[in-house]
């Protein structure tokens, strides 16, 4: 079973046209990095997915139910939304109450255990709680009741350093671990590199690109050069710096490395990308087909 | 609906519900500041402000709960932090508005019982327990009213604050709408109160109207959660249609109100001419009195108007013929005594009729006179005679005054509107002996020893009375004359010992006993000792038999109705109809029997011959409002549509041709 499966969504908003025929499918068990420039939809696509947005058109799919506007999907998802908010008259024990009674399988020792290891007191009140305080209490929100799929919008926005790698490395590693599904949006998908199984470009209303990390991982490469006359960059492959009459080109894998030599670079050099290198040439390689 | 979610609406705004708590806490003490500058003792100002703002105030506090239930569920911070709870968003809406609604429930639980317990004209006024205060007696039949504009207001203003995102506009429009379903409930309940035999039939459709408002409100609630939740667009369509949904609870009500308002229009009223005399005498209608004495009159037919002022004469045959138009608008204008905008009507001796009505036009409400013959149809009376001011009796004919040049003159009137003779007015309405010496003609009166019976003036005469009258003390109102043979007759119930019976006085001042019965008790003046048939046949109704005189004024045996009894018993529990005789002919009678039946039944034995069922039943058979006795049958008003009914028992609707 995909998980989530999206086919030919639309979704405008006052004549702009976010989301334009998005199709994708996710495996069961992938974690999923969603890259994409500010304002390309992926809270749109996360609202979606949540049944908190109605699609123009399309098909949505979570874990096999047809998203029909009933929220339904919401008791079987987690979400760690962008900027986390909470009734500003509860604590965070009663937040934590409160969700214990909506959702059916909440395990309150999880929530516990959570609250714990994240250092988050229950008798915090969510008024005048740090920007912190909030994401990781989104962040028990969402796990509590252990949901086979999590939508994580940026879920380290205000988190500092420490939370953050705490975050990530540890309870992200672990839902990869347990086998969760997980779909993310981060501007620091690059600390993630090595969670990473997928890769999806939001570019131009749809799925541009669909990457394995691992490729990305191993394959990437900066390759330094001078260009032969008839040269141009092929498919697969970024621009990196083309000022001078050397230059330098960024192919994801190796089959756009061997294209781009094929194309008429004479190779100077080539080193691999770091995955955030990597991440900026995706969104280098798709920018253009808005 | 889950419970937590509704306590999490009730905390949400706990706020607004403790302030509007604290301003009824405040009602009590308010009252009493204010007590002594409105002349008010303190138990009458703290019922007073307990009422005033059960009636106001919870209403407002509606309006408060359901602008600011509604527009929090627009508020950014409020979605952002309920958006990760599952559900669909009408159920989110919902919420709220049961947690809106079960805030005003509390608002109305700490009301009432703090009220009940401070006040027992507070119980009486909106619990209807116990006796309301006068001023606030009327509130009691529109508490159903009341709180279903309280619930309305809620909803309205949340639904209003909800789609527009600020609750003091949602509010405002709440507001506007339910004062819209109110103006139009009110109106309509006005058109019903005139005719208070169907006020039932307006309210199952104002209650309908307002279940449809509710029920259309909530069903746009589903559209706008999904267009404010999901940010689905609605669509032209859509929007039209849920617009439509909104605005339902308004078109139904004006719906309701136009349905009464066209029942009132469309319906014909039997009118009663005469000049009024309930407010100046003990004694009966003139016009009793006029179809005693002139035969023109109690031939003339009978007047039936619209509420819009139209007015139509029955011919004696039962034909409807229009003598004037409606008049045009006029919706909020008040009505007239007989319900109509015909505010008198008056035969004259010879058969002519004198109308007045109050009709509206576009410069605003106007009183019009009217004269002439029905058959040759009615003129508007002469201007030049001056200001018409009423329609009266003076010195027993009947005519218009006038008022001119600081001068009231009256002025019988002739066929064309024109006057036959102007007088000064002798009208003096300072007491009701002038009233009647004017409007019964002839009429006389019993001395107060209950011995003698004297007519006053220009033909004044004396009879002297075989027995004392059955109700000397009833002796203030008038005796009315009647024609026997012709001439003018006096019929006086006089008790013989143990019986009663009627002194019958002629003109010739010879005086004869007749009808002598078992003393029932039940004899008094101010009423018409007798029925008087469009031919001149008097009858004098004793239990269930019926004494005649016939139109030579030859005394007939009486006439009985046993048999009828015997043939129609009367079911246990029904209740008590008198049987009344309607016509003689050919050694038959016709009755109207237990107000439903028309039967011909054989005068001398009493035996029923034919029957048929009546199209309405005549429930005040023996008043003329319910029904009239012509020449040619009878006019039976059922609620909206008088209905003629031949000799031949064939009924017809009787409708504006």
């Amino acid at each position: 079973m995909n998980p989530i499966i999206l086919e030919s969504v639309t979704r405008t908003f006052e004549g702009r046209r976010v989301l334009d025929g998005l199709s994708a499918r996710a495996g069961e068990g992938k974690v999923i990095g969603l890259l994409g420039r500010n304002g390309e939809g992926k809270t749109t696509l996360f609202k979606i997915l949540l049944d908190l947005l109605a699609p123009d058109s399309g098909r949505v799919e979570v874990l096999g139910a047809r998203v029909s506007g009933d929220g339904a999907v919401r008791r079987r998802v987690g979400y760690v939304p962008e900027r986390p908010a909470f009734h500003d008259f509860l604590t965070v024990g009663e937040a934590l109450a409160l969700r214990a009674r909506l959702f059916d399988g909440w395990d309150a020792a999880r929530a516990e255990a959570l609250c714990r290891r994240l250092a988050l007191d229950p008798e915090t009140r969510v008024a005048g709680a740090s920007k912190g305080t909030l994401g990781k209490l989104a962040w028990v929100c969402a796990a509590a009741h252990d949901p086979s799929l999590y939508l994580l919008d940026e879920p380290t926005s205000g988190l500092d350093a420490l939370v953050r790698e705490e975050v990530l490395a540890g309870l992200v590693s672990e839902l990869g671990e347990a086998g969760k599904t997980v779909l993310i949006a981060s501007h620091r998908l690059d600390e993630l590199s090595g969670l990473l199984d997928e890769v999806w470009v939001l570019a131009g209303g749809k799925i541009a690109g669909i990457y394995d990390a691992e490729t990305l991982r191993t394959e990437a490469r900066r390759v330094t050069g001078r260009p032969g006359p008839n040269f141009a960059a092929p498919d697969g492959v970024a621009a990196l710096e083309t000022a001078g009459p050397v230059g330098a080109w960024a192919a994801l894998d190796a089959a756009a490395r061997g294209r781009l030599l094929a194309g008429g670079l004479e190779a100077a050099a080539e080193e691999p990308l770091t995955m955030a290198e990597a991440l900026k040439a995706l969104l280098a390689v798709h920018g253009g087909s808005r | 609906m889950n419970t937590a979610l509704v306590a999490l609406e009730l905390r949400k705004n706990r706020l607004t519900l403790i302030g509007l708590g604290l301003s009824f806490a405040v009602v009590p003490p308010l009252s009493l500041l204010v007590a002594p500058r409105a002349a008010l003792s303190a138990t009458q100002a703290v019922e007073s402000g307990l009422i005033l703002w059960t009636l106001a105030g919870l209403p407002l506090c509606a309006v408060f709960l359901g602008a600011i239930s509604g527009a929090s569920l627009r508020d950014a911070a409020v979605r952002d932090a309920e958006a990760p709870f599952p559900g669909s968003p009408s159920s989110r809406v919902l919420r709220a508005f049961a947690g809106a609604a079960l805030q005003l429930l509390m608002l109305t639980a700490a009301t009432a019982l703090l009220s009940a317990a401070l006040s027992p004209g507070w119980r009486g006024a909106v619990l209807g327990a116990g006796e309301a205060p006068e001023v606030w007696a009327e509130i009691a039949p529109l508490r159903g009213l009341i709180a279903f504009l309280a619930f309305d207001l809620l909803a309205g203003s949340f639904l209003a604050a909800y789609v527009l995102g600020h609750a003091l506009a949602g509010g405002l429009i709440g507001v506007a709408l339910a004062a819209g379903e109110a103006v139009a409930f009110g109106l309509g309940l006005q058109f019903t109160v005139f005719y208070p035999d169907r006020v039932e039939s307006f309210v199952p459709l104002a209650a309908l109207a307002a279940l449809a408002g509710l029920a259309a409100k909530a069903a746009a609630a589903r559209p706008l959660a999904s267009r404010f939740e999901r940010s689905r667009p609605l669509g032209a369509s859509g929007a039209a249609g849920t617009a439509l949904l909104l605005a339902c609870g308004l078109l139904a009500a004006w719906g309701a109100e136009e349905s009464a308002y066209a029942r009132l229009r469309s319906s014909l009223r039997l009118v009663k001419p005469g000049v009024a005399s309930f407010l100046l005498t003990l004694g009966p209608s003139t016009d009793d009195a006029e179809a005693a004495l002139y035969p023109a009159v109690r031939g003339a037919g009978a007047l039936a108007a619209t509420a819009g002022g139209g007015l139509f004469w029955i011919a004696p045959d039962g034909r409807p013929l229009r003598l004037l138009p409606d008049g045009v608008g006029g919706r909020f204008a008040a009505l007239g005594p007989w319900r109509t905008r015909v505010e008198a009507a008056l035969w004259d001796e010879s058969g002519r009729l004198l109308v007045s009505r109050r009709i509206s036009e576009a410069s605003g409400d106007k009183t019009e006179f009217w004269a002439g013959r029905p058959e040759r149809g009615l003129r508007p009376v002469d201007p030049a005679l001056g200001t018409p001011e009423q329609i009266v009796r003076e010195g027993g004919a009947a005519g218009i005054r006038f008022g001119r040049n600081g001068e009231e003159r009256f002025c019988p009137m002739d066929d064309d509107g024109r006057a036959r003779t102007c007088a000064p007015s002798i009208s003096a309405w300072s007491s009701h002996r002038s009233f009647e010496t004017q409007s019964y003609p002839l009429a006389a009166r019993v001395s107060k020893d209950g011995l003698t019976l004297r007519r006053p003036g220009p033909r004044a005469r004396a009879w002297r009375l075989p027995a004392p009258a059955a109700d000397a003390g009833a002796a203030s109102a008038p005796v009315l004359a009647y024609l026997v043979a012709g001439k003018p007759a006096y019929f006086v119930p006089v008790r013989i010992k143990d019986d009663e019976a009627m002194a019958v006085c002629f003109e010739n001042g010879r005086i004869q006993t007749v009808w002598r019965h078992g003393w029932s008790g039940l004899r008094a003046f101010g009423g018409p000792a007798l029925d008087v048939l469009p031919d001149g046949t008097l009858i004098y109704q004793y239990a269930y038999d019926w004494n005649v005189v016939d139109p030579s004024g030859t005394f007939l045996p009486p006439i009985r109705s046993k048999r009828l009894f015997e043939r129609w018993p009367r079911p246990d529990g029904a209740p008590p109809y008198t049987p009344r005789l309607v016509r003689r002919a050919g050694g038959r009678a016709w009755i109207v029997f237990e107000g439903t039946r028309l039967v011909e039944m054989d005068e001398s034995t009493g035996a029923p011959l034919k029957d048929w069922p009546l199209p309405a039943k005549a429930w005040t058979a023996g008043s003329y409002d319910g029904m009239r006795v012509l020449e040619g049958g009878l006019v039976i008003q059922e609620f909206r549509t008088p209905f003629f009914v031949g000799w031949d028992g064939a009924a017809r609707a009787l409708r504006a041709p």
